[in-house]
């Protein structure tokens, strides 16, 4: 199978001298396609940042980044911004949904800023919330969601644009354990039926458990995966 | 991001927080309507102006005083105290006869005319009212908008006048043809109250605005005779070297494009000649320096609201930065940032700029009509605040314009802003 996401040697040093602070400290990940893989550690461990370097929104100090098996070292921004906005999918724990626009606009986001017509994106849009069976909830604020109806249409909202990858940065976190159960089935149906790939970053272990895979991570190494 | 989703989510964003919007909007309101107005009276009375210049004729007149600075009766004091008298000395800044006689005696000057201001009381025809009247000398050739009749003639003994319109109705003709030939009676008084009569014939009715040289609307000018019988009049019984004195002289010009010669020579006789288009010229100086004083006011409030700009755009990014990172994170490039916030600020640019075009039309139509209605009721077809297509688009743009740069700043902020930072949650 190929390798959709491939790091090597990844460091991330925060401040200078007396205060140097080495988030990750020589990380080599391979991720391929159509896995789950889970990311977990401690809290302050480095798997956030990691996420952050895998998905194009952080960059590394050093070491190399190879998305679908090219580097994208010398990308300029305007190329990791597309490369993010076509491949990549993401799930927040706090959602960030859009308060005052509704939840198709909202979903529909990644397609306005891929450059696709307000039609068009809307189709799209309302498919995306078929999915996630929300399609009752297109016009309403994001306000007027419950934390589970908000995660399900941020799921929406990852796969709209129909990305390899999907980033979850604590999917559950600010759920109770049914709504919870109802996203992760969401998430892993899609890695099941889509072949999207699935990076969770969490500390629930049963969540993790469900993974392909798991990366622990310690300090900013990896202990295992 | 397509541009036109660009300009939606910014002009979305700009009804979020309506009140602040609506201040700074109110800004930028008040420094266009105030530009806006200016502009539309400097457009209203340049028009005016050219529609005017344009319709005077007399191109081949030459008005011609003397060059010192000696004050001329009736024109300005002297500026270096009272000046002793002294006897058989001509007035001063007076142009003696042998310099008009050399300026008669010029290659391209067929023809020179004293110019005397003259003062009538009234004026009548047999068995009517009577009613006052301003009365000039008639520039030659100048286009009059004769309704009937002709210019009047400076070389013809009898006294001649061109009439306005208003009179036709008032003296009781029944129409402007039958007025010319008639006879008018104006009532002239001496230095010493005594009043007497002196007669001129009609030879033509006019229709001209006010603007039209001292020949005020509602007025009648006169032909050489007649102005010199009467100033006769009003200096009778003063010293002679006053009446005979001449401060200004039309002198017309066989050859008008030969006309800039002739004025050098008059200046090195130290005489000053001016056209007709270059003193109407001379108002319209009057009005643009009134013009940039409303326009400095109008930009000063410009000024203000741009920092209300600056300020609630630096507000909203701040609002916003969960929102920029989100978009960020989504694979919305710095540049299209950068354009949303520039796009708000120029869209608060637009609706304060059209608010405030919409409000100067509106107060100026009040002007107009108000104007119309009172000192300008002698001059119709002179719209005093006039709007073109082209000066209020103008006028939007760039006021827009400004604002977009104003944008800039804030833009740049939300524009560099981390998307990890951003989404962090305290
Ligand atoms: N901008 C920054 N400046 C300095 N240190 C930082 C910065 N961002 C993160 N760190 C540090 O890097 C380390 C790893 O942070 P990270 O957010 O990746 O942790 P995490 O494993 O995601 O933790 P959590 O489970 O609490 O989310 C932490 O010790 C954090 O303090
Ligand atoms: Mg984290």
């Amino acid at each position: 199978m190929s390798v959709v996401i491939e790091a090597k040697n990844l460091t991330k040093r925060y401040g200078y001298r007396d205060t140097v602070f080495m988030a990750l400290d020589g990380v080599d990940v391979k991720i391929k396609k159509g896995e789950s893989v889970a990311i977990v550690g401690k809290s302050g461990s480095g798997k956030s940042t990691l996420m952050h370097i895998l998905a194009l929104m952080d960059k590394q100090t050093d070491g190399e980044l190879l998305i679908n098996e090219t580097n994208v070292g010398g990308y300029k921004s305007k190329q990791l911004d597309q490369l993010r906005n076509k491949e990549f999918g993401f799930v927040f724990q706090h959602f960030f949904l859009n308060p005052r626009e509704t939840v198709l606009e909202n979903v529909a986001l990644p397609l306005k800023i891929a450059g696709i017509s307000r039609r068009e994106a809307h189709k799209r849009a309302r498919a995306a919330l078929k999915a996630v069976d929300l399609e009752d909830k297109a016009r309403n604020k994001g306000t007027a969601l419950s934390g589970g109806q908000k995660q399900r249409a941020c799921i929406a909202r990852a796969v709209v644009t129909d990305p390899q990858v999907v980033f979850a940065d604590e999917p559950t976190g600010n759920l109770d354990s049914t709504t919870g159960k109802q996203v992760e089935e969401l998430l892993f149906n899609l890695n099941k039926n889509q072949g999207i790939t699935l990076v969770i970053v969490t500390h629930d272990s049963e969540l993790a458990a469900k993974c392909d895979r798991q990366i622990v991570i310690k300090d900013g190494k990896i202990l295992e995966g | 991001m397509k541009i036109f989703d660009i300009l939606i989510t910014a002009t979305r964003n700009l009804f979020r927080s309506k009140v602040r919007t609506f201040l700074t909007i109110s800004a930028v309101f008040i420094g266009t309507f105030a530009i806006a107005l200016t502009v539309g009276l400097n457009i209203g009375v340049t028009n005016f102006l050219n529609q005017e210049i344009g319709a005077l004729g007399a191109e081949d007149v030459l008005m011609v005083w003397k060059n010192t600075d000696e004050p001329i009766p009736g024109f300005g004091t002297d500026n270096d105290g009272p000046r002793r008298y002294v006897e058989n000395e001509l007035p001063p800044a007076q142009i003696s006869q042998s310099e008009m006689d050399e300026i008669l005696n010029l290659d391209n000057v067929s023809e020179v005319i004293v110019f005397r201001m003259v003062s009538v009381n009234n004026i009548r025809v047999e068995n009517s009212e009577r009613y006052h009247i301003p009365l000039d000398i008639g520039l030659p050739n100048m286009n009059m908008n004769l309704l009937s009749g002709e210019h009047i003639n400076h070389q013809s003994e009898n006294p001649e006048i061109v009439l306005s319109y208003e009179f036709v109705e008032v003296f009781g003709f029944s129409d402007a043809d039958d007025a010319i030939g008639r006879e008018v009676i104006f009532e002239v008084s001496q230095p010493d109250g005594y009043t007497r009569e002196v007669a001129a014939t009609i030879v033509g009715i006019h229709q001209i605005s006010a603007l039209v040289m001292g020949a005020g609307g509602g007025g009648a000018v006169g032909n050489a005779a007649l102005i010199d019988e009467i100033s006769a009049i009003n200096m009778y019984g003063l010293p002679e070297e006053m009446v005979d004195a001449i401060f200004f002289l039309a002198v017309v010009v066989d050859d008008i494009y030969e006309m800039e010669y002739t004025r050098e020579v008059l200046t090195d006789m130290g005489l000053i000649s001016q056209t007709l288009e270059e003193q109407v010229i001379e108002i319209m100086g009057i009005v643009n320096a009134i013009s940039a004083g409303i326009i400095l006011f109008g930009a000063i409030a410009l000024m203000a609201a741009l920092f209300g700009i600056v300020n609630t755009l630096y507000m909203s990014v701040q609002e916003r930065t969960r929102e920029i990172g989100l978009m960020k994170a989504l694979g919305l490039g710095k540049r299209k940032i950068f354009l949303i916030f520039c796009w708000e600020a120029a869209m608060i640019g637009f609706f304060g700029a059209a608010i405030g075009l919409l409000a100067a039309m509106g107060v100026g139509s009040i002007i107009n009509q108000v104007a119309a209605e009172t000192f300008l009721s002698t001059m119709p077809g002179f719209q005093l605040i006039t709007f073109t297509l082209v000066s209020s688009l103008m006028v939007i743009l760039i006021v827009m314009f400004i604002a977009f740069l104003a944008g800039t700043l804030p833009a740049k902020r939300a524009s560099k802003m981390d998307p990890i930072t951003a989404l962090r949650v305290e």
